[in-house]
């Protein structure tokens, strides 16, 4: 049996969009977590960082801003050596972006990204691992084919494997995250019953607006919260039947604004659609972006034609 | 076909490495994170730190865990000078200062040395003053069963404690 796959051409698209976008969501996150960046992430920051080292002691090198500054110390103010390291972090994140050397960029944008999260342990949520995780991903995967000023050269379009394989396993890995998500939540009591809706509208963390008019709808709250653990563990199901695939991707995505709507964690659920559209929505993003494109070009020689007619030089003839 | 094998090489490696790297994953997924052997453990472990794979991906389970905040009460010679809570600048930032307050509620073996470095941390930007409450509470929802029968929501103090400059 031959194995069909697409050329591997689309594949490399799919990585560079992969890697266009995360650099783009690393930047706009880094600008968010700049008004706060010396709190959080500075030198002499709001927690000390000898109590974050304890949390991950048994590994073999761990970069972070308290461990490096002393090196610099002389030369350097603990301030102005965080912000060093944000800028330069945010610079490698914009070479990344344009794909100036990508394999080299995105593997300092990623050491850079785990430099700043192992200054801050205390700090960091589910945006950060993901982050990691997608930076690691532009490190091995080749995302430098397209929408790159330093181009590679496609010279194996149908025999390499490798761009086949690295879509499969951002895939593989989303359906592994959906699915252990959703089994660790039918394991309480609070989504069955509908009361982790109610907990993270209503709760202060996470409070955007007063809902608290829900509280009589049960039955609502009940069928939210099974809806999130079914989109959940019948994510690995659902999205790789070809047919469901685009449902499913909606339903997730709907789910993910609700994160951002409702509960305030705007890049956490950022994250997740863009990893999300970039596993298993880039054939939709891609189809959708050339009907639209050639829509405009149509609609564009349209006016075109009708604008020639207007301005077209009248035939003027002599009668004389 | 020198370059050809060069490339098969290179497929055979990274074919591996994935099989490798989500196979730590899943194991990771499956709450598998130290491996026996000591040396061998540190490598997994910094792989799985260093690659994002240290996760169980259990967001928001099994349960929603309770709300808390902190208030910070400053003294001035021994007279409240003022009461507050911290606040960031934006969404963001707020949800990683929640964050850190989440592990200042979990983990009661390093809630004192936080506390001490959160209160020396805030004392550095109030020079005049030489002494700090900090006081942890609990937020008590109630189900939405108790709140339709009138039940309200409120705060409890669930740690206090105090740091003085010498």
């Amino acid at each position: 049996m031959e194995l069909k796959l697409k050329p591997s051409e689309s594949y490399l698209k799919q990585l560079s969009f992969f890697r266009v976008i995360i650099a783009l969501f690393c930047i706009f996150q880094a600008m968010a977590i700049y008004p706060n960046l010396l709190e959080l992430y500075g030198a002499n920051g709001m927690i000390n960082s000898e109590i974050g080292d304890a949390f991950i002691s048994n590994v073999l090198i761990r970069p972070n801003i308290q461990n490096l500054y002393p090196y610099l110390s002389p030369y350097l103010s603990a301030e102005l050596f965080s912000y060093l390291v944000f800028y330069i972090y945010v610079l490698f994140l914009l070479l990344l972006t344009v794909g100036y050397r990508v394999r080299l960029f995105s593997a300092l944008s990623w050491l850079f990204h785990l430099i700043l999260i192992n200054s801050a342990l205390h700090f960091n949520y589910g945006v950060e691992q993901f982050t990691k995780i997608c930076l690691f991903y532009c490190v091995i995967m080749p995302t430098g084919y397209f929408a790159a000023i330093s181009k590679k050269v496609i010279n194996e379009t149908k025999n390499d494997l490798i761009p086949f394989i690295s879509v499969k396993i951002l895939q593989f890995h989303l359906c592994i995250v959906y699915f252990f998500g959703g089994l660790g939540k039918i394991k309480g009591t609070h989504w069955l019953n509908g009361e982790a809706i109610w907990r993270s509208i209503e709760q202060p963390q996470f409070q955007q607006f007063d809902m608290s008019w829900i509280a009589a709808y049960p039955l609502v709250l009940k069928l939210l919260g099974l809806f999130v653990v079914f989109i959940e563990i019948s994510y690995p199901i659902f999205v790789n039947i070809k047919k469901m695939r685009g449902i499913h991707l909606i339903l997730v995505i709907i789910l993910h604004l609700n994160i951002a709507i409702f509960m305030g964690l705007r890049y956490f659920a950022a994250i997740m659609i863009l990893f999300n559209l970039s596993a298993y929505g880039y054939s939709y993003l891609s189809a959708f972006s050339h009907q639209f494109i050639n829509r405009i070009l149509s609609v564009m020689n349209k006016y075109k034609r009708i604008l020639k007619n207007v301005f077209a030089t009248p035939n003027i003839q002599n009668y004389d | 076909m020198h370059h050809f094998k060069k490339m098969e090489k290179k497929i055979i490696l990274f074919i591996a490495f994935a099989v490798l790297h989500l196979s730590i994953v899943l194991l990771n997924a499956l709450g598998i994170n130290s491996l026996t052997q000591k040396t061998l453990n540190k490598l997994y472990l910094t792989y799985c730190t260093l690659s994002g794979t240290d996760t169980k991906y259990g967001y928001f389970s099994p349960n929603i865990s309770d709300d808390f905040d902190v208030v910070y009460t400053l003294y001035k010679r021994e007279m409240v000078d003022r009461k507050f809570r911290l606040k960031m600048k934006n969404e963001e930032c707020r949800q990683r200062l929640y964050t850190m307050y989440n592990y200042f509620y979990r983990i009661e073996e390093s809630r004192d040395l936080m506390a001490r470095s959160l209160a020396f941390g805030v004392l550095k930007n109030y020079p005049d003053c030489s002494k700090i409450k900090i006081e942890l509470f609990l937020y008590q929802l109630p189900t939405t069963r108790q709140y339709q029968n009138k039940a309200k929501a409120y705060w409890e103090l669930f740690y206090s404690t105090e740091f003085e400059l010498n």
